[in-house]
């Protein structure tokens, strides 16, 4: 083993996790990047293994909270190049994308990026119409036609002169 | 052999600008561990609804949503509703756009608009359930709903009293709110009324952004339209229009310093508050090293903005036992407030006339 770390190959070893998705593929990472998420963090404080199985996180999904994770975990990068990383790493992706990013940090508890995604949620979100939230999120409309007639109306402050959008 | 790999994999990720440090582990290389047998693995992603997600993710997009687009998503479903219509999500924006203009005095008024109303009504969904059912806003409001008489019949009551409801009551001028407007009917033509602030009932006018005022006095109502942000505040102190403050800075008061001091053309009407500062008496002849000012028993207040030798430009109180003090020919002063506040000294010089007045 060719290594500079004085501490010598074993506690170099210790250095890395890996990281099982639900469909199989294993991620090798820092352990230092993996702490990033309290999850993670109670699980390597709790057992010895080097090996973390997720059952409901799909390689996809894994793949970027990794990258964001390696990459906050890097001391060498300034917090400016971190910031633009994170604005980065949120762009340009699907919506559906996002989603399944968002439930992966609330399972693994990554606070800063479960912020860093939800806002791009909302903003996507924004001057969306309701039947596109309701298609998107797959969510039943429970009001009666009539019922919802009338929030319209009333609601008519809140409709006025808006440009909605459907896709 | 590992941090060597990793450590190239740093070096690949540090050529680009942004390195990503997240990589499969190639197969070949993983099967050196002996890893634990895979569990049940979850071959299908289910939809999942957006009222799935967990309470943090939830609330971290709905806390990035405005007014309008946190009403837009109460519309999607009844239980999107229930959430969309929380009070931590509305008083960030309650403060945002209300907090300079909305103080104790209006919170009260809103309580007391609410106890007087009737007990708000239920709207029914489809499905039955306490989240679904519509909030009873709407007819707080006083809209005539159809829908709302027709299902009046419905359990239990419902919570009015949110930080949403005081919004939507505010942005859409159905709630008239007391607060005081600065410069008062300037805009009809007054100069009268230049660098002092008297209470008022207000409307906002979403569609131009500014404010109807509506004042009182002696049983008649004033109108002033088109009333800007800049020159209305919370009342500062809990003490009525009608009432005399009790001045309890007196004591301090020295030349120099900013105050507001209640004054009334004659006592039916009720007061404003009017800015001045307080001048050194005439046998001190302001020099700063002899000045005895601060310890006088006399305290004169000057309101520079009138000329020298009008009747409006300075007042004599009494510092021991100052209430009311005046007459019929001009006006009764009240009591004082020391302002303290830099900003509040920085309004009032704000709306400083161009020309000294009469």
């Amino acid at each position: 083993m060719v290594t500079t770390d004085e501490k010598g190959p074993l506690t170099a070893k210790k250095k890395s996790v890996i990281i099982r998705s639900c469909d199989g593929d294993e991620f090798l990472v820092s352990e230092s990047a993996a702490v990033l998420s309290t999850s993670l963090k109670k699980i390597l404080e709790e057992k010895e293994d080097r090996l973390i199985h997720l059952s409901d996180i799909d390689n996809k999904t894994l793949a970027m909270v990794i990258a964001y994770l390696s990459t906050h975990a890097d001391d060498g990068l300034s917090d400016d190049l971190k910031r633009s990383f994170d604005q980065e790493f949120v762009s340009g992706k699907e919506f559906d994308v996002l989603k399944y990013l968002v439930l992966a940090t609330d399972t693994l508890q990554v606070t800063c990026l479960c912020y860093t995604v939800a806002k791009k949620m909302a903003d996507i979100m924004k001057n969306k119409l309701v039947e596109w939230v309701r298609r998107e999120f797959d969510i039943q409309n429970d009001y009666t036609p009539e019922a919802e007639a009338e929030i319209r109306r009333l609601d008519a402050w809140a409709w006025d002169d808006r440009q909605l959008e459907d896709d | 052999m590992w941090i060597l790999w990793d450590r190239f994999l740093l070096f690949l990720g540090r050529k680009r600008k942004i390195p990503i440090r997240a990589f499969k582990v190639p197969s070949i290389l993983s099967a050196r561990f002996d890893f634990e047998p895979l569990e049940e693995v979850k071959e299908e992603k289910d939809e999942f609804s957006l009222l799935d997600l967990p309470d943090l993710p939830l609330d971290c997009i709905l806390e990035k949503l405005s007014p309008l687009e946190l009403c837009s998503m109460a519309m999607v479903c009844s239980s999107l509703r229930e959430r969309c219509k929380s009070d931590h999500l509305w008083e960030k924006h309650m403060k945002q756009k209300w907090g300079g203009v909305i103080g104790d005095v209006a919170y009260r008024e809103w309580q007391s608009q609410l106890a007087s109303k009737r007990a708000p009504k239920f709207l029914h969904c489809k499905t039955q359930s306490k989240f679904q059912l519509f909030f009873g806003l709407f007819d707080f409001f006083g809209f005539k709903s159809e829908i709302l008489e027709r299902k009046n019949d419905l359990e239990g009551s419902l919570q009015v009293n949110s930080v949403m409801s005081l919004y939507l009551a505010l942005e859409t001028g159905k709630f008239w709110f007391p607060a005081q407007v600065f410069n008062r009917e300037v805009q009809n033509g007054h100069v009268g009324f230049v660098l002092s602030c008297y209470d008022a009932q207000l409307s906002y006018d979403s569609t131009t952004d500014n404010f109807v005022a509506r004042y009182r006095a002696q049983g008649r109502s004033m109108i002033e339209e088109e009333i800007e942000w800049d020159r209305i505040r919370a009342p500062t102190i809990d003490t009525p229009a009608n009432v005399l403050h009790i001045s309890d800075c007196l004591d301090e008061l020295k030349p120099g310093d900013h105050i507001e001091i209640q004054w009334r053309k004659n006592k039916v009407f009720p007061y404003g508050w009017w800015y001045g500062v307080v001048g050194h008496l005439e046998s001190c002849y302001a020099n700063e090293f002899n000045c005895q000012c601060h310890i006088n028993d006399s305290v004169i207040l000057e309101f520079k903005q009138y000329n020298r030798g009008s009747r409006w430009s300075k007042t004599m109180i009494s510092r021991k036992d100052h209430r009311e003090v005046g007459n019929e020919r001009d006006g009764f002063y009240g009591g004082i407030r020391k302002l303290y506040k830099k900003e509040e000294i920085a309004k009032w010089k704000q709306l400083w006339p161009n020309c000294t007045l009469e």
